[in-house]
């Protein structure tokens, strides 16, 4: 039947390691169990919860239109709008007092109002009407330019007593005396002249910092508007609100600054990965559209869903026009960062992780029902079924009965179009989040990171200062926490378990969970979905698991798309030429070589990634120094390999101890042709030094390198060649050394840095070497003049244009023919 | 540009002529907010005032602000005769006053100096209702006059006394007589008899507004409906343009960050003086937040904007066509902090007074006798209540920001596109236009009007650009504000505004001044030399990597080809082929033909261990030794043995060669060669059509040094009889690999000699190259293929 390596088959490789596979083991077999305990402990976790409604969409436009028709309209006929609002003063201050606050105070200053608004077809009479989650009535209100109730011949105590009538008739048993006189003022916010406006305050018992506020608008003896709302003390205001908002602006602001460092960063990456022909702009595109379209279908169904204050007269006109072009716009700019941030932080994961993208590369050639593509599905939902059960203990331990899980859906739940949206969001805000955590972020850390301990934890820990997106950062809330947590967990244990799709995966199947069981419970509206959702859910679910066994596995390379391919191409090309650069240090001496009477120092500082330049030194028998100082042009690789051509020959030839001007003359011949590079030809000289005689021997071809000569009373002196013979190539000169002199031997690199730099000559540069210093032997002269050349904090190291490359040679003095063979 | 020099400064002064002539008549201060009362003035009236009110303020601290309420100013347009809306002056100054304990009072004044309102917060919870100590009738009716004025007598009493959280409410009410739906309010309410709360306001019922609003909706909605899809147009292509730039180049980030910083003058500037803790006073009062968080959020807020203002003209910068360089000359030279350089003296001096000038534009489309009704504003009310009002136009660096990204970023990059002209142009204009009405709109109710003064000031900025720079651009908000709120100050006519207002014109003439000496005695500088310093130089453009890669590699395998014979050497009696095929871009294989100096020719087949570049660097430096060696004897053991010493030296014993060298000696058809480690050279004889390996001893160069390489190193010697064909090979022949991962194999390689032995050296060579070609199918290549054949031909058949 099913052996454990028929069940492993589709996640680990036959040859993976014990503890992999128990892990994937567990993993895959625990889940079903942690899903059941998961959802058991979530229903427990729902007992508490604060916010529970009896209302739905059609139950609110049915009060509504209760309303009307007891105010004389017929509203069956009407547009109707609604949108449910959370009041966030009520829900901190019930908090506070959940004990002393009784079911009516409850019900006067409800958590959060649905407000439906009826517009008659010829937008003459409006009804709006705001219910609590109970449905009980806090607000109702007529106008519109047809709204003319009759006013005439009514005293003002008529008018009163058509208030205090409509205020017993709504507050049932709660006496009229205890709310004292009403304040009465005249007013127009019913849209017809000369409203008379009642107000009552009243403050419920043990709550000194609450005050129910009964507003009623009457016209004759019409209640045109009757409204309670709850008036906080300024005490509260400052107590409790300012200091969790700044909290929550703090962490705003620390998102917003994360999220525009790193879009900056990834901004910069897309285009340097667009220039190297890296970026996948068909995926970028196609993110950014779905994310356009659908959002767009979106607004199109329920264009007020984005709305926070549903008037009547902003449903129409050019101020709805410009906030729909500005939801647009806004919608425009994110799908465009999204795609953005998806093309940048793609390539990161193809360079570090190659094998983590293969699920989604399969899925996007269109083969779904593929092993690949099933096993990182079930792998996601597995990991997501165990991180739904740790969400939930999180839950029952600091947060039970939260209700910011679906704070974002509960207005959502009074839309038009429901389950469309969730249906369209989840997948969205999963991927957000996964940009946002991932694949973003290691634009910036992979280059900068190397152990993969060391990144989970830099991820993780940008991941929850980012917070999780729709989310407001709320710092003091543990919920937000447990939920941030939930989905960085969800984005990074998956990837790095197993790939990038099956963190999707998890993501939206945990983000499901976690969302659906708790509207189930709040809003009756999806306890009716629970079925359909159900067969959706299997629907998606059950083919592509069959797949993950029995499906067909595509490799890498079969699905790879060509943006990859040149991902694979440049990294290859990349490797080979650091390869290239350490084999050329390899052929540099490893040290100068230690001989009587001189010291000597050398460097050639790369401006590529392999060099052009290149020196040598061959101690001779006798006891003269041998050196062959050269510069192969910036044909990069080109230019080594013509420099190592020469150094192959040169090195047979000094074996002959032959007249360095004869090998030259030689070298000359046999590779001229090969010696010529595009960026010029390669020019190169050999000396010779003889510390006992104090004589230094040139030989030259081409103009470079030079040599100064800095003798101890800080004079410098070009050691110039004896010009050309006719028909000769070569140029050579000898120069008699004094005990002290230094010999600086530079290629072009130096000259041309230090004309970018306006820095002088390079026998200037001698000079304040020598007088910045006291100059004890080669390398003491030798390293000033390069610190000066490649000053800390300068970035010119970086932008070095031609190799630089020097010989530093000191005479120390004149030794013995003798002394130097020993 | 000369022109420019003369004709900004007398538009300035013409326009302060026009100012002179109009302020009074048309602009919205001087005609509705009439202000008299300065910060520090507002402040002592509302020490006054809470000290009246029982409150001790010493030692709290003060903040001041100034606003105007739209709604109010457009009922008191459209009904300009009505009693009740001329009692309240829609600008109104706030002066909170905070103790250290948090408790805070707030005082709001009209222009005149009438407080409007007054509001006590505590810290502390309410008591409960405070029904007792109802205050007296004359308190009520003294305090009734202190707000309302001499219109109290108008207000009836609606409510008198009523318990509520805050206190007892008692409110009047004044309707206006004429018009049904306009009416003053006022609410007072007190606890122990203190004054808690006092609220002085108007109110005009929607209906008597909803024609105007619904013309000036939808006016706003067209022009922010445009602003909205051309800010993020131009918002979009500046940050791709950046971002797109930066992969090519750096200096252009490197010019926006520093020419970006003149932004921080007036953020820096708001900090010294004050300015952004006077606003998160009242942010903190008004949103609900701790001040330390709203500053905070300031900084952030500033870096954005000095980051976003580096970010467009970076953006414009890095795209500028030769013609807009002059334009750019001073802010680069701003950028190099040459900030005492002429041209930025002399871009600043015309910027300051071409703002100026600007100033009187806004006012002359109220001369044309169809759009008088309208008032002119200019500037928000801010600068009346900043703690340094002269400073304060300096905020133009960062307002005049719509003007920046138009003419530093969409202007080059409008001229960077293959358009005509008049299409820039246009497109330009209708961009401008509705960009600068949009933001601007200084004739709030009248968008005929608004057009034509932003279409006069878009075109007067052109013509400022085009004789000028960018710099005199961003300059000319400075100007313009300095202008207006000068005049502003100077008009109000009460001696506490004129003295701020000679401070501000003081101030900026003397910043002018300073600009203007700049200009004249200021550092010369070679303009073309600046110009020429905007190219980006040779370091900052850099290429896609694997474009440079792939080039280098193309030459470095031009090179390496070039160092391989062109073509074998003709041999009397022989023919010869020889190919060298990489596995990668370059490789670590290698042939050679030697011309030893006894006429003998030495065949040469080497193979450097591992791969790609630095087998090849091996490669060449083998090849440089053999070219040496060619020129002595054709000793091989001591050529052999030179090269391992050298091959030990560079290689440091991590990279070896193999190699097969032999020397024909062609007239007595001998080959003598050596074998260091490499694959046996196959030898098919034709006399008995078989094949064999020579295998003489030898380990491969680089791998031991002296002794111990020479002592393992034999010489074999072979004749070669006609229609003998001997073939160097490297193992890149007899390893090659099928899609099966088989070996080709030696067998392989003497059953197809066998089967071609028949033909010369090149068709030999094809036979074998085709085969293991055929063999390898769709297989990698991994490793380099080389080959040399030999074939001692018929002495007849050469003939």
């Amino acid at each position: 039947m099913f052996s454990a390596d028929s069940i492993l088959r589709p996640f680990v490789e036959a040859n993976a390691k014990a503890r992999a596979r128990r892990l994937w083991l567990v993993l895959l077999l625990g889940a079903p169990l942690l899903l059941a305990a998961g959802i058991w402990l979530q229903a427990r976790n729902n007992q508490h919860r604060n916010l529970i409604l009896s209302i739905d969409r059609e139950k609110v436009i049915a009060t509504a239109r209760r309303v009307a028709a007891e105010n004389g309209y017929d509203a069956s006929g009407w547009n109707a709008y609604v949108r449910f609002d959370q009041n966030e003063r009520t829900i901190r201050f019930v908090q506070e007092r959940r004990k002393t606050l009784g079911k009516r105070s409850r019900q006067l200053a409800p958590d959060g109002v649905a407000t439906t608004l009826l517009i008659a077809p010829d937008d003459r009479v409006w009804c709006r009407v705001a219910t609590g989650p109970d449905g009980f009535i806090v607000a109702t209100r007529f106008g519109g330019r047809g709204y003319r109730p009759n006013s005439e011949g009514i005293s003002e105590e008529q008018s009163r007593a058509a208030a205090e009538a409509a205020l017993r008739q709504w507050l049932g048993d709660m006496a009229l005396e205890r709310m004292g006189e009403p304040e009465v003022s005249t007013t127009e916010d019913a849209g017809v002249p000369s409203a008379r406006r009642f107000v009552w305050r009243v403050q419920p018992r043990r709550l000194p910092e609450l005050e129910l506020v009964f507003t009623f608008d009457v016209v004759g003896q019409t209640i045109a508007h009757r409204e309670v709302e709850p008036n906080y003390a300024q005490s509260f205001t400052n107590r409790v609100v300012t200091p969790l908002s700044s909290l929550q602006q703090m962490g705003g602001m620390l998102r917003s600054f994360i999220i525009i460092a790193l879009s900056l960063y990834a901004g910069f990456r897309f285009a340097r990965r667009a220039l190297e022909r890296e970026a996948p702009h068909r995926r970028a595109f196609l993110l950014g559209a779905t994310v356009l379209v659908f959002g767009g279908a979106a607004i199109f169904v329920d264009p007020f869903i984005h709305d926070t204050d549903l008037r009547p007269d902003r449903l129409q006109g050019p101020i709805l026009m410009v906030q729909l072009l500005a939801l647009v716009v806004g919608l425009a700019m994110q799908s465009l960062l999204l795609g953005i941030s998806y093309g940048a932080g793609e390539g990161e994961i193809r360079e570090s992780w190659p094998g983590k993208l293969t699920s989604l590369d399969t899925l996007l050639n269109g083969h779904i029902l593929s092993a690949n593509v099933g096993a990182s599905t079930v792998a996601g939902v597995a990991c997501g079924a165990w991180l739904f059960l740790l969400t939930q203990v999180a839950f029952s331990l600091w947060a039970p009965g939260s209700d910011s899980t679906i704070d974002n859906y509960l207005n959502v739940s009074f839309s038009r179009a429901p389950l469309m949206i969730l249906l369209i969001n989840l997948p969205i805000v999963s991927i957000f989040n996964s940009l946002l955590y991932l694949l973003v972020p290691l634009t910036f850390l992979r280059r900068r990171i190397e152990k993969t301990p060391l990144m989970i934890l830099a991820l993780t820990l940008i991941a929850l200062a980012a917070g999780k997106i729709p989310l407001v950062p709320e710092i003091s809330n543990p919920a937000y926490w447990i939920e941030t947590g939930a989905m960085v967990a969800a984005i990074l244990a998956p990837f790095f378990l197993a790939d990038y799709l099956a963190s999707v995966a998890a993501a939206i199947f945990l983000t499901f969970l976690c969302l659906f069981g708790d509207l189930v419970v709040a809003v009756p509206f999806w306890q009716s979905q629970m079925g359909l959702m159900g067969a959706l859910i299997a629907i998606t679910f059950i083919p592509l698991a069959i797949a993950a066994w029995t499906g067909r596995r595509y490799e890498d390379e079969e699905v790879r798309p060509s943006h990859a391919r040149n991902i694979l191409q440049r990294l290859s090309l990349q490797a080979e030429v650091s390869a290239a650069r350490q084999a050329q240090l390899r052929l540099l001496p490893e040290h100068p070589p230690r001989i009587p009477g001189v010291s000597i120092a050398a460097s050639c500082t790369p401006a590529g990634d392999v060099g052009g330049d290149f020196y040598d030194f061959f101690p001779l028998s006798d006891g003269r120094l041998g050196m062959i100082v050269a510069e192969g042009g910036n044909d990069g690789l080109a230019s080594a390999l013509t420099i190592a051509l020469a150094k192959g020959f040169l090195r047979y030839e000094s074996s002959d101890n032959s007249d360095i001007e004869l090998i030259l003359t030689r070298l000359e011949a046999a590779l001229g042709s090969s010696l010529r590079r595009t960026s010029g030809r390669t020019s190169l000289a050999l000396f010779l030094l003889d510390p006992a005689q104090g004589v230094l021997q040139m030989a030259r071809s081409g103009a470079y390198p030079r040599v100064l000569i800095l003798s101890p009373d800080h004079a410098v002196a070009e050691f110039v060649p004896d010009p050309h013979e006719a028909g000769q190539s070569v140029e050579s000169g000898r120069v008699a050394l004094m005990p002290g002199d230094f010999i600086f031997i530079y290629t072009d690199g130096l000259p041309r840095l230090l004309a970018r730099k306006a820095a002088g000559q390079p026998s200037d540069l001698l000079v304040q070497a020598a007088h910045l210093h006291h100059l004890g032997s080669a390398s003491s002269l030798h390293n000033t003049v390069v610190d000066l050349l490649l000053a800390s904090g300068d970035q010119t190291s970086l932008e070095l244009t031609d190799d630089l490359t020097a010989v530093t040679i000191r005479f120390e003095n004149a030794i013995s023919l003798g002394e130097a063979v020993a | 540009m000369r022109t420019a020099n003369w004709l900004i400064p007398c538009g300035a002064a013409v326009s302060m002529a026009v100012m002179a002539w109009l302020f009074p008549a048309k602009d919205i201060y001087a005609r509705l907010f009439q202000p008299r009362v300065t910060r520090a003035e507002a402040i002592e009236l509302s020490r006054a005032l809470g000290a009246q009110y029982g409150v001790d303020t010493s030692g709290w601290t003060w903040a001041a602000t100034a606003e105007t309420r739209s709604e109010q100013t457009a009922a008191r347009i459209a009904y300009p005769d009505s009693a009740v809306l001329q009692s309240l002056n829609p600008l109104s100054f706030r002066v909170l006053a905070t103790a250290p304990s948090g408790e805070s009072m707030l005082t709001i004044f009209d222009p005149s100096g009438r407080p409007t309102a007054f509001q006590r917060r505590s810290v502390n919870a309410p008591r409960g209702a405070a029904s007792e100590g109802a205050a007296p009738p004359d308190l009520l009716q003294r305090e009734l006059e202190r707000y309302a004025g001499a219109r109290s007598g108008a207000f009836e009493l609606t409510s008198s006394g009523v318990a509520s959280q805050e206190g007892l409410r008692t409110a009047w009410e004044w309707r206006d007589p004429a018009r049904t739906g306009i009416l003053a309010r006022f609410e007072l309410v007190t606890r122990n008899r203190t004054v808690i709360r006092a609220t002085y306001s108007t109110e005009t019922a929607f209906r008597l507004l909803v024609h105007s609003r619904r013309e000036q909706q939808q006016v706003t909605g067209a022009l922010i409906g445009g602003l909205i899809g051309i800010g993020a147009l131009i918002a979009f292509l500046g940050i791709w343009n950046f971002f797109s730039r930066m992969t090519t180049r750096m200096d252009h980030v490197r010019f926006g960050l520093a020419a970006g910083l003149l932004a921080a003058a007036p953020i820096l500037s708001n900090w010294i003086t004050g300015t952004i803790a006077n606003q998160a006073a009242f942010a903190s009062l008004d949103i609900g937040s701790s001040a330390a968080t709203i500053i905070l959020g300031s900084v952030t807020g500033s870096v954005l904007i000095i980051v976003g203002v580096g970010l467009l003209l970076a953006s414009g910068y890095a795209l500028l066509p030769e013609r807009a360089k002059p334009h750019w000359v001073a802010l680069r030279l701003v950028s190099q902090r040459q900030v005492l350089a002429a041209p930025v003296g002399r871009e600043i001096t015309l910027g300051l007074l071409g703002g100026a000038a600007l100033a009187g534009l806004f006012y002359l489309p109220s001369l044309i006798p169809a759009l008088t009704g309208g008032y002119v504003q200019i500037a928000a009310p801010v600068f009346l209540m900043n703690p340094a009002p002269a400073i304060s136009p300096l905020s133009g660096l960062t307002t005049g920001v719509d003007l920046l990204a138009l003419f530093a970023f969409f202007l080059p990059w409008l001229q960077a596109r293959p358009w005509r002209g008049w299409m820039i142009n246009a497109a330009f204009g209708v961009a401008g236009m509705i960009i600068v009405t949009a933001i601007r709109q200084p004739y709030p109710r009248e968008i005929a009007a608004s057009l034509i003064a932003c279409g006069l000031v878009l075109a007067a900025l052109a013509a400022i650009y085009r004789t000028t720079g960018v710099l005199a651009i961003w300059f000319c908000t400075v100007g313009l504000l300095a202008a207006k709120q000068a005049a502003t100050q100077l008009s109000a006519g009460t001696p506490a505004y004129s003295a701020e207002g000679m401070q501000t014109a003081l101030l900026w003439l003397g910043a002018l001044l300073v600009a203007a000496m700049v200009w004249r005695f200021g550092a010369q500088v070679d303009e073309h030399a600046v110009i020429e310093s905007m190219q980006p130089s040779g370091s900052s453009i850099s290429r896609s990597d694997r474009d440079r890669l792939l080039a280098e590699f193309a030459v470095a395998r031009r090179a390496q080809e070039g160092m391989l014979p062109l073509a074998p050497p003709a041999i009397p009696a022989y023919s010869l082929a020889a190919s060298c095929e990489p596995a990668r871009e370059v490789g670590g294989d290698l042939y050679d033909f030697l011309p030893f100096p006894g006429g003998e020719w030495g065949l040469c087949v080497a193979d450097v261990s591992g791969k790609g570049v630095p087998a090849a660097l091996y490669m060449t430096l083998t090849k440089g030794m053999l070219v040496s060696a060619a020129s002595r004897a054709a000793d091989l053991p001591l050529i052999a043995s030179r090269m391992n010493r050298f091959l030990t030296e560079a290689g440091r014993r991590r990279t070896f060669v193999t190699m097969s060298l032999g020397v024909l000696d062609a007239p007595r058809g001998v080959f003598r060669h050596i074998r260091a480690g490499h694959n046996p050279p196959v030898l098919y004889t034709a006399q008995d059509r078989a094949c064999r390996y020579l295998m003489p001893k030898g380990i491969g160069l680089g791998i031991t040094a002296g002794a111990a390489f020479e002592r393992n190193l034999e010489v074999e010697e072979i004749g070669l009889n006609p229609g003998d064909v001997l073939v160097l090979y490297s193992d890149g022949l007899t390893e090659c690999m099928d899609t099966d991962r088989q070996l080709y194999g030696e067998e392989r390689l003497c059953d197809i000699l066998r089967r071609n032995a028949h033909l010369n050296a090149s068709g030999i060579q094809d036979a074998i190259l085709t085969d293991a070609r055929t063999f390898r199918g769709a297989a990698d290549p991994h490793d380099d293929l080389t080959i040399v054949v030999l074939r001692a031909e018929a002495r007849d058949s050469l003939r």
